[in-house]
């Protein structure tokens, strides 16, 4: 699984980066940045939480 | 009730739609709901939204996010505004999102969850004081105190000036919603300013902007002798940053920004918060099943947070105005150019289509992409700080209170518009 924040829609919820801070952070303006793209096996499930959480739908998830 | 009889109760529902009025409220969801089934894109010609007359009245929550993040189309330029514009509020982009990025940093998961041991230590000793009265006013005694004093902490409005603020803040933002105090405070200087009150005790749309305007410029003033003293002396707080600030990175703002900037932080930050806190536990106070389900799970970190955004998308608090910037077929109704649209979140958040069993609270629903915090470019810039006063202030008071009742000799004082509750008596149950 890969994971991406589509950068023209996040408004800094921080929806993703609470759900899983494993692979989401904020930058300093407080928008998600993905620090994991190739999500383990063992976050997944957390990444499509947080995905799910996003009310901007800017998580997008490739499998 | 056939498709007709339902059309025609929610055109007359829409022609006297108004939720600015604590009466209002009580067939909130019931009129939302008639609207969104038969006229989700509904004319009123009333007051649709806090200062907005006339409007489109949307409900449908796919209806209500399209808006609110197509910021081309529909406008924040909106309101009579007592002095001038609020930034970053009142500014659309590319403008908005040069304010946003000043302002943004200071407002972050990070900066905020610094704050986590403070807002604690504070909370428990506002409780612990609230709790040792025989009977005590939630709003009063905690839900307002709380987020506004940590907000005049780190805006840096002296502590001393806190009642003189609650006075300017329930002025501007609780004229004629039913406020009680924000009432009588506005009638005292409707008086002072030699206006005449109608019969109904409340004054015309002219002089009512008149004390508006009034208020407004005594707040700038306050600001001013602010931003005067932290340029000669500066301190760790948000007026010293914002004066250090720079617009694009190209030049410092001017003392009009530095002061619109000030009165929109003042408008967002003192009400919100309170109010959302009110409402929740009012809402407790009558559901003692709902409010044991949350204590139960209040010292659990993997469910607490989503029991509160919950909770938040079930007492949404805003109906954001927008204006519309051009001609436009919108979802099978025809918007002008200049038209305002009201987007209540209440009813956005009550959308079966968006979340089954939209009336319940389900403190473990997933997905949850509830508009209690607006969307798009506006979406509300202290969402982390919100969050975790709300969070930390249910958590202490529920731990120290855990069972409670309303005072049926005193029952909550309701406003409407960007609702809340103004007064909330409790007693131990």
């Amino acid at each position: 699984m890969r994971v991406a924040i589509d950068t023209a829609k996040c408004q800094g919820h921080g929806q993703c980066v609470m759900t899983c801070p494993d692979v989401f952070s904020a930058d300093e303006q407080g928008f998600a940045v993905v620090e994991q793209p190739e999500v383990p096996a063992s976050l997944a499930e957390k990444v499509e939480r947080a995905a799910l959480r996003c009310p901007e739908r800017a998580v997008r998830i490739e499998r | 009730m056939s498709d007709r009889e339902a059309l025609n109760r929610a055109v007359s529902l829409a022609r006297e739609f108004d939720n600015t009025t604590p009466e209002f409220l009580e067939h909130e969801f019931e009129t939302y709901q008639a609207l969104r089934e038969a006229l989700p894109i509904a004319r009123s010609e009333r007051r649709a939204a806090a200062g907005v007359g006339a409007a489109w009245v949307l409900t449908r929550y796919d209806d209500i996010t399209e808006a609110l993040t197509n910021a081309a189309d529909f406008s924040n330029q909106t309101a009579n505004y007592p002095v001038r514009p609020w930034i970053p509020q009142a500014v659309d982009p590319p403008a908005h999102t040069a304010y946003r990025r000043i302002l943004n940093p200071w407002f972050t998961v990070d900066a905020m969850s610094k704050l986590e041991p403070h807002l604690e230590q504070y909370a428990s000793e506002l409780v612990q004081k609230m709790v040792a009265k025989p009977a005590f006013d939630f709003v009063a005694d905690f839900a307002d105190p709380f987020p506004t004093v940590i907000f005049c902490e780190l805006i840096g409005f002296p502590l001393s000036d806190y009642a003189q603020i609650m006075d300017w803040k329930n002025m501007t933002m609780h004229a004629g919603d039913g406020h009680a105090r924000g009432a009588a405070l506005v009638r005292e200087r409707g008086l002072k300013l030699g206006l005449a009150p109608n019969a109904a005790g409340g004054f015309s749309a002219d002089d009512s902007m008149k004390i508006r305007v009034d208020v407004g410029r005594e707040v700038y003033a306050y600001f001013a002798k602010l931003l005067g003293a932290r340029r000669k002396e500066p301190r760790d707080d948000l007026i010293t940053k914002l004066l250090g600030a720079e617009f694009e990175g190209k030049r410092k703002l001017t003392q009009e920004e530095l002061e619109d900037t000030l009165f929109l932080l003042f408008m967002a930050g003192l009400d919100t918060v309170a109010s959302v806190l009110g409402l929740i536990v009012r809402h407790f106070a009558l559901d003692p099943e709902k409010r044991r389900e949350f204590v139960a799970l209040i010292e659990d970190p993997e469910r607490v947070g989503a029991a509160v955004e919950e909770l938040v998308r079930f007492h949404a608090i805003v109906t954001p105005p927008r204006r519309v910037t051009r001609d436009l077929a919108f979802h099978g109704t025809q918007l002008r150019s200049g038209d305002f649209v009201a987007l209540p979140t209440p009813a956005a958040n009550r959308d079966p289509a968006e979340f089954p069993n939209p009336d319940a609270i389900e403190y473990d629903r997933t997905p949850n992409r509830h508009l209690g915090f607006g969307l798009g470019p506006h979406r509300c810039l202290g969402i982390h700080l919100a969050r975790r006063e709300v969070r930390i202030a249910l958590q202490v008071f529920h731990r120290a209170l855990p069972d409670y009742r309303l005072d049926p000799a005193r029952p909550p004082q309701l406003f409407g518009g960007m609702k809340g509750v103004a007064s909330l008596p409790l007693l131990r149950a």
